[in-house]
């Protein structure tokens, strides 16, 4: 793969399209782009990698995914899109396309389309997948409340969960990047490399992804607004974090 | 003597039944109860009315007291927004539910019971919103304990049942008043005493559905905790049925409590 190369990367929810993508971005010095259509409303994996490689250049260009030159160039393809479709309109390019798959895959059926395929996690099939998608920026999450939220969600009490992935606020400052797949071993929380956010609702993206089936919909957005502060406690908060830190540079 | 002990019914009637004949079975002579009878559950009436009808000594617990006196604590008594609005929901949902006449009789619970060298509470000996932990501090039971001027303490609240055994230790205090403001020191000792808390009957947090409480042989001084299984998926149905929060149906399937204990459960809100 060359820094001319379009890479298309495709495979199911949890599979570790964007982790292999991660890996080939480090490679690059200059960094790369990055897009995956469709999820422009709700970009969890383009900003995640924005924060995992500060400096670098990894951007979403537009909606369109129109390619530069002299970057790699990757495109993810979620499960959603119609492959013998999705490459369309790159036809002539020098157009790589990569498989994830899960272990003890017939990778056969994915040969018809990829021209790489790579080992991803071992992800659960489903057999009536559902997507539920909704942005949170602007909410700051009661980290105690996520907790909550988090074990019921993937111990199924909404629906089979199989994939989860969001990005949330929380009431320290932190955003937080937090990951779900069925079956596999995977850290539930990490904070981002991101400046805390102290003041006010933060003007930056937040945001979850489940993929299962029988999802409850209602259910999942009404709790999920339940653990999101209010004003009066959201400035409660930032004020106590405000009151540490001023005690913080007296005792210092 | 052998008698029953059993807290946090929290409405649940299959549990309660299921709990009630296991008694039986084990010739328990006595039954008392540690309160919250409701809250959460979907059969609030039917279980005050069962405790009325077999005149079970009962002690007013905090979700009892709540339905008497109105919910009367802020924001601290709950580990998290989430837990807080859900308590609130659940709140809102018994003062519909509840009536008039099991209000009353929930309004002429006593707040302790005796009998003997024992001593029943639904939290602690100073209020039914104190939770009594295994690991609380060995001095703040004593003195809990020590307060009742019984040896052995049942109290509920936690939701998970335990025995803690407080040895015969030396206790040293330094009592500070108007005629020694330097302190005096006193010494003595504090003979064996025991905290035993019964788990729940309807809401469990021991990680199964399963209803526990707790046997108590006055003889030979033993305690038996009991794991009771009855039919918790129609109390799950109940409450999806009576318009109840769907997640106390699947908390209660899983032996999750349905809103935990606040972050420091020794707090008692005084607002």
């Amino acid at each position: 793969m060359n820094s001319n190369s379009i890479v298309a990367v495709t495979g199911p929810p949890g599979v570790g399209k964007t982790t292999w993508i991660r890996q080939q971005l480090s490679r690059y010095e200059k960094g790369g782009i990055y897009c995956s259509p469709g999820t422009e409303s709700v970009p969890i994996d383009w900003t995640r990698l924005v924060a995992d490689f500060p400096g670098k250049l990894v951007r979403l260009v537009g909606n369109s995914c129109v390619g530069e030159t002299g970057f790699p160039f990757f495109i993810e393809l979620g499960y959603h899109l119609n492959l013998s479709s999705a490459g369309a309109g790159l036809e002539g390019l020098n157009l790589l396309r990569v498989a994830v798959v899960p272990p003890q895959t017939d990778a056969s059926e994915w040969y018809t389309w990829a021209d790489e395929v790579a080992v991803g996690a071992p992800v659960e099939r489903v057999e009536r997948p559902q997507l539920w998608r909704a942005a949170t920026t602007g909410e700051v999450i009661d980290i105690e409340s996520l907790d909550v939220f988090w074990e019921e969600l993937t111990g199924g009490a909404y629906g089979r969960a199989v994939r989860v992935k969001g990005i949330f606020e929380v009431s320290d400052g932190r955003a937080l990047f937090g990951e779900f797949v069925a079956g596999v071993d995977v850290e539930q929380f990490t904070e981002l490399s991101l400046p805390r956010w102290w003041s006010g609702r933060p003007r930056r993206f937040s945001g979850i992804e489940v993929f299962g089936e029988d999802l409850d919909e209602a259910a999942l957005g009404e709790t999920l607004r339940q653990c999101c502060l209010n004003d009066q406690a959201l400035a409660h908060y930032q004020q106590q974090i405000k009151d540490q830190l001023a005690e913080a540079e007296v005792i210092l | 003597m052998k008698f029953a002990v059993l807290s946090c019914i929290h409405g649940n009637l299959a549990a309660l039944e299921a709990v009630l004949a296991d008694a039986q079975a084990q010739k328990a002579d006595r039954i008392y109860c540690l309160g919250d009878l409701v809250g959460y559950g979907p059969y609030p009436n039917e279980v005050v009315e069962r405790i009325r009808t077999l005149e079970i000594q009962t002690c007013r617990g905090c979700w009892d007291d709540d339905t008497v006196e109105g919910v009367n604590a802020c924001e601290c008594s709950y580990p998290s927004v989430l837990a807080e609005q859900r308590g609130l929901a659940a709140h809102l949902w018994s003062n519909r539910e509840v009536s008039d006449q099991a209000r009353a009789f929930l309004a002429g619970l006593p707040y302790s019971l005796r009998e003997g060298n024992l001593c029943f509470v639904h939290g602690s000996p100073y209020s039914a919103h104190e939770y009594l932990l295994p690991e609380t501090d060995a001095f703040v039971a004593v003195e809990r304990v020590l307060s009742t001027g019984a040896d052995v303490l049942f109290c509920g609240h936690t939701h998970v049942p335990y025995v803690r055994t407080l040895d015969a230790t030396p206790v040293e205090i330094t009592v500070r008043g108007p005629a020694s403001a330097s302190g005096e020191v006193r010494q003595f000792s504090a003979s064996l005493k025991r905290i035993v808390n019964a788990g729940s009957v309807g809401e469990p947090r021991h990680g199964r559905p399963n209803a526990t409480y707790v046997l108590y042989d006055t003889e030979r001084v033993e305690v038996d905790l009991r794991e009771v299984e009855y039919d918790w998926r129609s109390t799950c149905a109940a409450i999806v049925e009576k318009g109840l929060p769907a997640i106390f149906a699947w908390r209660l399937a899983r032996g999750l409590e349905f809103a935990e204990r606040a972050e420091d459960p020794t707090h008692v809100c005084t607002r």
